[in-house]
């Protein structure tokens, strides 16, 4: 075994995730007179989990293998997925956003973000790309508002 | 007579004109996400699930199937018209679609194709209205122990089709039945798992947890490749085709066995849970190119080879539907999003759901049939327009289909704890993708999970003796059949190359017959006596052939 392969991470990872939850399930309260407790279940599932994440990492363990071609560096891995990482980035700043900007405004900022992050960077991209975040979150915000009657969070920003 | 009143209320509740119209929107957003490679069936299906929370439970649910059959046969047009399937249940429909079509009959490839559609969805609807009954009947036998045996069957039956992955399948489905134990339990509302966080006291709820898992993560894998993902999905010239009608229902209609045999097919897979047109499709044309006189045509541009595959994957749901509306048990992720939107209706299909809801349940298969007409009606009206649509570059499909979730995602219980579940599960789901693990088993693990607990609790406070889970003839029945999925990765990778392999397909029906047996009666020992004379045939056939082992699949299929 050169070096840890991702099946063998996952598998101590999924070992001690199982390990967590099972210690959590001492904690969880007991009901007078019932027969079987609340614990019963989520313990059998964790035991289960834990026994499979053990024959996974033996499994993992017997399988590694040197991986063809240049061993994966962080910086080429975060290259390989930037644009995903790019993504997770700006949904989550919408999220973190959205007390403040509200659905629509932060909605159609993500879009536009978004598209400027991962899409073409010209200047007929980029008001493609402003056309596209307010028509599409617009138009789904006023179905939603008006033809739903479900209130999408507002932010502070927005005149109510 | 109450059938026939259950079908007419049915009939009539769909009927409705805005309900209709609801329908050809869904059917037309299937056709269109079904015609955008990477943009699978069940992504339009969970997205199409917040627009639904308004409507009634009828309504809700005849849109839901309007987008699963409009994507059902969107993703030929792709296949056929250029060789990249828009969905992976159409993967078939190109070996032989394509090569037609290029061979100058696009028009009479998307014909076959759209006309076996239906022909195939017909054939499935037929055999929804008539089994589903049945089978709720059959299900009202079931004690507990045999309720959590069959989700055990279930899950089990997922993860196997993981093939070389069966431990990731198997650890995703446990996975997905912790997951669905996080927060309150069902029986005594004590929380579970909360980590001292107040917002995981009520559990994650279903929509978030699905749009993240599957939705979220899939188009962050459409988009992964910056290059690609500038593209238009579809490339090439625009087209002028107009869908060869009468030819093609001729042409169906010559080669009507292969319709019905595949339709067949397809019910079945659609029966099994977890198996969903991606295999339907595949197997339907093996069958199609064996029973054909002459197989060495099969993939230059032979109707049997467009009608074989798209008849037996619309044939899908109408068996997936079947195991839904009796048991529960949702046939695949489809079902499973549909099984969802049912509950958030707080209606939960049993074998007494089509004796409690009848209507409800005979609108099910009414928009069904329903949605079939609409497809084909919209396939010939707007066929170019669905195609124009593939032309957009997926960046831009996947910024705003992100946004979408988002909102659809807050819609269900306007808490913004949900967009986190949608962003944690996204990720996770993501990851899975990355590194070979299914995700359906654990989707069926968290739809299921409170059954599986709320059954195996019922069983133990009733009587603790765990041999009833064996002694019992349902639960030993699904518990035999859950051995054998486990055993069907290694059954497919040793068939080449170790004798016992010979044994294992005979062995099914051998084993069965054991609970069939074991459950009295005239009719059931008789079909256990039919099960052990079709083993033993195989066996002896295998005996005569001196156990010769079977060669190679063909490749294309293998790659498939």
């Amino acid at each position: 075994m050169s070096r840890l392969s991702p099946d063998i991470i996952i598998s101590l990872l999924l070992m001690t995730l199982s390990a967590v939850f099972f210690v959590e399930t001492f904690g969880m309260q007991k009901v007078h007179l019932a027969i079987i407790g609340a614990k019963l279940w989520p313990r059998l599932v964790v035991i289960v989990l834990f026994f499979l994440s053990t024959l996974y990492f033996i499994q993992s363990i017997r399988a590694t293998r040197p991986p063809p071609g240049a061993p994966l560096t962080l910086k080429g891995w975060i290259i390989d997925n930037r644009n995903v990482i790019g993504c997770f980035a700006t949904y989550a700043l919408f999220l973190l956003t959205l007390p403040y900007l509200g659905m629509l405004l932060g909605g159609s900022l993500f879009v536009f973000a978004t598209l400027t992050l991962i899409g073409r960077r010209d200047l007929r991209s980029h008001l493609i790309h402003a056309v596209v975040a307010v028509v599409t979150i617009g138009g789904m915000w006023a179905m939603f508002r008006f033809g739903l009657g479900v209130i999408l969070p507002e932010g502070e920003i927005l005149p109510r | 007579m109450e059938v026939l009143n259950n079908a007419l209320a049915a009939f009539a509740a769909v009927g409705e004109p805005y309900t209709l119209l609801l329908m050809a929107v869904g059917v037309a957003a299937g056709l269109i996400a079904g015609a955008i490679p990477g943009f699978t069936i069940t992504m339009a299906v969970i997205l199409t699930l917040p627009f639904t929370f308004g409507m009634d439970a009828v309504r809700g649910i005849a849109v839901m199937i309007g987008v699963f059959v409009g994507g059902l046969s969107g993703g030929l047009m792709s296949g056929i018209l250029t060789g990249i399937p828009g969905t992976p249940s159409s993967v078939a429909t190109t070996f032989d679609g394509f090569p037609m079509a290029r061979g100058g009959k696009p028009g009479l490839a998307l014909g076959i194709g759209v006309w076996s559609s239906f022909f195939g969805g017909m054939v499935s609807a037929v055999f929804l209205m008539v089994l589903a009954p049945q089978l709720a009947k059959i299900g009202l036998e079931f004690g507990p122990w045999d309720y959590f045996s069959l989700v055990l069957f279930a899950l089990t039956i997922v993860a196997s089709l993981a093939g070389e992955n069966l431990i990731k399948g198997i650890i995703a489905g446990v996975a997905g039945l912790l997951i669905a134990s996080v927060g309150e339990d069902e029986v005594s509302g004590l929380a579970r798992f909360t980590f001292g966080v107040d917002s995981l006291k009520q559990g994650f709820d279903f929509l978030p947890v699905l749009v993240g898992l599957f939705a979220f993560s899939q188009l962050l894998t459409d988009v992964r490749d910056p290059e690609k993902a500038k593209r238009p999905m579809v490339a090439g010239d625009a087209i002028r085709i107009s869908i060869e009608h009468l030819a093609a229902i001729k042409t169906i209609a010559v080669r009507w066995t292969t319709l019905l045999r595949s339709s067949l097919i397809g019910v079945f897979v659609g029966i099994l849970p977890g198996a969903g047109g991606t295999i339907a499709n595949i197997l339907a044309y093996d069958q199609a190119k064996k029973a054909s006189k002459t197989p060495e045509k099969f993939g230059t541009g032979v109707p049997e080879g467009i009608i074989a595959p798209e008849s037996s994957n619309n044939a899908v749901e109408g068996g997936a539907l079947i195991t839904m509306m009796a048991l529960g048990i949702p046939g695949d992720i489809v079902t499973a999003v549909m099984l969802g939107a049912l509950l958030i209706h707080n209606i939960a299909p049993s074998p007494t759901f089509i004796l409690t809801e009848p209507v409800l349940a005979y609108s099910i298969m009414v928009s069904f049939f329903i949605s079939l007409f609409i497809m084909v009606a919209l396939q010939a009206l707007c066929l170019r327009v669905f195609v124009q649509v593939t032309r957009v570059p997926m960046y831009r499909v996947a910024a705003v289909i992100l946004a979408y979730c988002a909102i659809g995602v807050f819609a269900l219980n306007n808490i913004v704890f949900d967009l986190w579940t949608l962003f944690w599960f996204g990720l996770l789901g993501y990851a899975m993708r990355r590194y070979g693990y299914p995700l359906a088993p654990m989707i069926l693990g968290v739809v299921l999970g409170d059954n599986a607990e709320i059954n195996l609790i019922r069983a133990l406070a009733s009587d603790d003796n765990l041999w009833l889970f064996v002694t019992r003839p349902w639960s030993l029945f699904f518990l035999t059949i859950a051995c054998f999925s486990i055993m069907f990765p290694w059954y497919q990778k040793k068939r080449t190359t170790q004798k016992w392999t010979l044994c294992f397909v005979p062995g099914i029906p051998l084993a069965l017959s054991i609970p069939m047996f074991m459950m009295g009666g005239w009719v059931r020992p008789g079909v256990a006596v039919v099960l052990i004379a079709l083993g033993g045939l195989m066996l002896w056939r295998r005996h005569r052939n001196d156990w010769v082992l079977p060669t190679e699949v063909a490749p294309e299929l293998r790659e498939s």
